[in-house]
């Protein structure tokens, strides 16, 4: 045990030795998703205010369909669907991440771990951008800015520590196993549609409510709205304890299991 | 181990674990009581050797002798199963020119990402752009996308970021073989200030040539194990024998010489090869022998065997520039030929023919053949070329008049003969001997002219 928690903390520490690298490898992910491309980094942009623009138009013009507590629809998609894309795109992108960097992992000495947090860090650029977008719409429906907007930040840390605790789960054992790539992005999909992202969560029973704390992304998808609605974090104190629960083990799971599985790569790639 | 050694391998052993699915080594890394699943392959094993800071080690080594894991493991890109590894100072790795670099970024932003992958800082990285760039020399491009480049380009920028991290310890794996031959020689020029400056550097190269004459020390790998390490001449004509199969030139004088000159040994060799009955075609089991040849002619005349000698042994077909060969056939005529003409030629491996010749162009008359009979030609020569592997061609032909006759029988590359060289005196592809003379002083002058005019009666 004192072994295990030993390599652990070998494995956080060489995190933090390669942080010129990490960043270095964001900012190339970032770049190569928009390189070639005339518009560049604007893209980043136009690509969340056409997908807000659109749903608004849908839900608030079209549909006009309703959310919990006389909330505009629009806003409660869109702030539970903002940590949604970024969980999901962490996950997906850094799934491959091991795979698709083989000649790095092959023929030089990489530092594979960084590659999840890498991906964590370029996806939040475009997740940046559409939490600007969502505090415009709060503005244009009348909710002014909080106070609790700041705490956007212990929920952005908060599924930074779920999504790489699965991604170096998943991108570890996906080196051997290529079927995961496919069983994961449906697995994600079933797991969207589980988290009240589209539907309000009182749709549920209350007596099987109790089911949703055990979605560690449920905390953090109502952590943002939190925005909106105003609920300070301490006082989810419950939810916060059972996501903890569940996103600490799986980090350090994570951390373990590719540690565990990264002299093998080298060999099998 | 001490300061002076900059890698120090001791009883190093890599086993490579074969599955038979991927699930079974995923089974296998989770297993409760770690029940193996797996069949072992040793691609290394009983490996021990030291290399001094300073040095260049040159390893040889067929394919698949675990040369490139050998590196892989120095570089510490794969672990080793047993023994120990130790290396002194920073490694810079070139397994792979241009690893991990993006074809949509310019030269300039993958050489600053492969800095950071190698652990410099961006302030380094930016003071030795300047350098980077001049030794890449390849002006407004290293600016664009890389996927807008040659290949001499690519590599040219991967070579120069790869040396510009300024290692302790240089590993170049086969990457050498690209480029222009200036760039190549600028890339020897920058190991050869590596090696003044004490830093050691490590080459795997399938070019004996390039290992002989740059390597202070070679590392031969014959399937996983050490088979030689030393001095570079004598492993590398361990390298060859065991590339080719063919036994170390015995010394000339501990034979004594035969009535013609030469050895008792080859003589008997070259009897055996004029007096004894053969096979159809005895040329597959000669040494040298290409299988790839390509034979033209309509079979009434065949050439059924052949023999390389040099002055020290016969039968070989790796020889040392400047070795006089004799080259042997042996030809069968089914049908009569009333003025055969013999000939052969010598191509190097891009099918330039350094030399040709047949029996009509020299001017010779070969009496002419009777059906069924059996004869042996000898052409005797010096092979004064560079080192390098070349072809033979081997011909019978008739008189009609033209150069090359009429074709009866050609074999084109049937020989493959390597060339080895201690040092290149010369560029080009043959030795034309030059002697110098200084004139530029009065009193030498005289001599000179008197050295010259001596040598050229």
């Amino acid at each position: 045990m004192v072994n295990f928690f030993k390599s652990l903390g070998a494995f956080a520490t060489r995190l933090y030795r390669c942080r010129a690298i990490i960043w270095a490898m964001a900012k190339q992910d970032l770049a190569q998703r928009y390189a070639g491309t005339a518009g560049g980094i604007l893209w980043a942009f136009v690509h969340p205010a056409l997908m807000v623009l659109i749903y608004w138009f849908v839900f608030s013009i079209g549909f006009k369909a309703q959310a919990p507590g006389h909330m505009p629809f629009v806003l409660y998609f869109v702030s539970g669907l903002v940590p949604w894309l970024l969980f999901s795109e962490v996950l997906l992108t850094s799934m491959t991440a091991v795979t698709a960097n083989a000649a790095l992992i092959k023929k030089t000495v990489f530092p594979s771990e960084i590659l999840p947090l890498a991906h964590f860090l370029s996806a939040s650029f475009t997740h940046l951008v559409f939490i600007a977008l969502l505090c415009a719409l709060c503005l244009l429906y009348g909710y002014g800015p909080r106070l609790t907007l700041l705490q956007i930040g212990y929920y952005y840390i908060a599924l930074g520590c779920l999504s790489l605790g699965l991604s170096w789960m998943v991108g570890s054992i996906h080196v051997f196993h290529r079927d995961l790539a496919q069983a994961v992005s449906a697995l994600l999909n079933l797991w969207f549609w589980v988290t009240p992202v589209v539907w309000p969560a009182e749709m549920i029973p209350r007596d099987l409510s109790f089911i949703l704390k055990f979605n560690p992304v449920y905390y953090i998808v109502d952590g943002y709205r939190s925005v909106i609605t105003g609920i300070p974090f301490w006082t989810r104190l419950s939810e916060g304890v059972m996501f903890w629960a569940v996103t600490a083990p799986v980090l350090l799971a994570g951390a373990y299991v590719f540690k565990r599985l990264k002299p093998e790569f080298a060999e099998v790639l | 181990m001490t300061a002076d050694l900059a890698i120090s391998i001791r009883e190093l052993a890599k086993k490579y674990r074969l599955y038979s699915s991927p699930g079974e080594r995923l089974k296998e890394a989770f297993h409760p009581f770690r029940k193996a699943y797996h069949r072992e392959f040793w691609a290394l094993k009983e490996i021990s050797f030291d290399v001094p800071r300073g040095e260049f080690l040159g390893i040889l080594g067929r394919n698949g002798s675990g040369k490139s894991t050998l590196l892989q493991i120095i570089a510490s890109v794969l672990q080793p199963t047993s023994g120990s590894v130790v290396v002194n100072g920073r490694v810079a790795a070139i397994l792979e020119l241009g690893a991990g670099f993006n074809p949509e970024f310019t030269g300039r932003e993958n050489v600053m990402l492969n800095g950071a992958i190698l652990g410099l800082a961006r302030e380094q990285m930016l003071q030795r752009m300047e350098s980077i760039m001049a030794f890449a020399d390849i002006g407004a491009f290293f600016d664009q996308p890389m996927k807008t480049y040659s290949s001499g380009m690519f590599m040219r920028v991967a070579f120069a970021a790869a040396i510009s991290v300024d290692p302790d310890i240089l590993i170049i794996d086969e990457a050498l073989a690209v480029g222009d031959a200036k760039f190549q020689n600028k890339c020897f020029d920058r190991i050869a200030s590596f090696q003044q400056q004490k830093k050691t550097i490590i080459l795997v190269s399938h070019n004996i040539n390039l290992v002989s004459n740059h390597c202070s020390q070679v590392l031969l790998l014959d399937a996983g194990r050490m088979a030689a390490n030393g001095e570079p001449r004598r492993v590398v004509d361990e390298y060859v024998e065991l590339l080719f199969g063919s036994r170390p030139s015995a010394p000339a004088s501990a034979v004594a010489p035969a009535a013609n000159g030469k050895s008792t040994r080859s003589l008997t060799v070259q009897q055996r090869f004029v007096t004894q009955e053969c096979a159809d075609d005895n040329c597959p089991a000669r040494k040298g022998y290409n299988p790839g040849e390509t034979r033209i002619g309509d079979h009434s005349v065949e050439i059924i065997d052949y023999l390389v000698s040099t002055e020290k042994q016969s039968d070989v077909d790796v020889i040392r520039a400047g070795d006089h060969l004799q080259l042997l056939l042996k030809v069968r005529f089914h049908e009569p030929v009333e003025g055969p003409v013999i000939g052969f030629a010598i191509k190097t491996v891009d099918g330039i023919e350094i030399y040709g010749t047949n029996t009509f162009l020299l001017a010779i008359a070969v009496a002419k053949a009777a059906a069924g009979e059996v004869r042996v030609f000898a052409f005797a020569f010096s092979m004064i070329a560079k080192a390098g592997d070349y072809f033979v061609d081997l011909g019978v032909a008739q008189v009609d008049g033209t150069p090359g006759g009429a074709v009866i029988d050609v074999r084109r590359s049937a020989i493959h003969l390597v060339v080895v060289a201690e040092r290149a005196a010369f560029t080009g592809l043959a030795d034309l001997m030059p002697k110098f003379s200084d004139f530029g002083d009065e009193q030498e002058n005289t001599g000179a002219i008197g050295i010259a005019a001596g040598q050229l009666s």
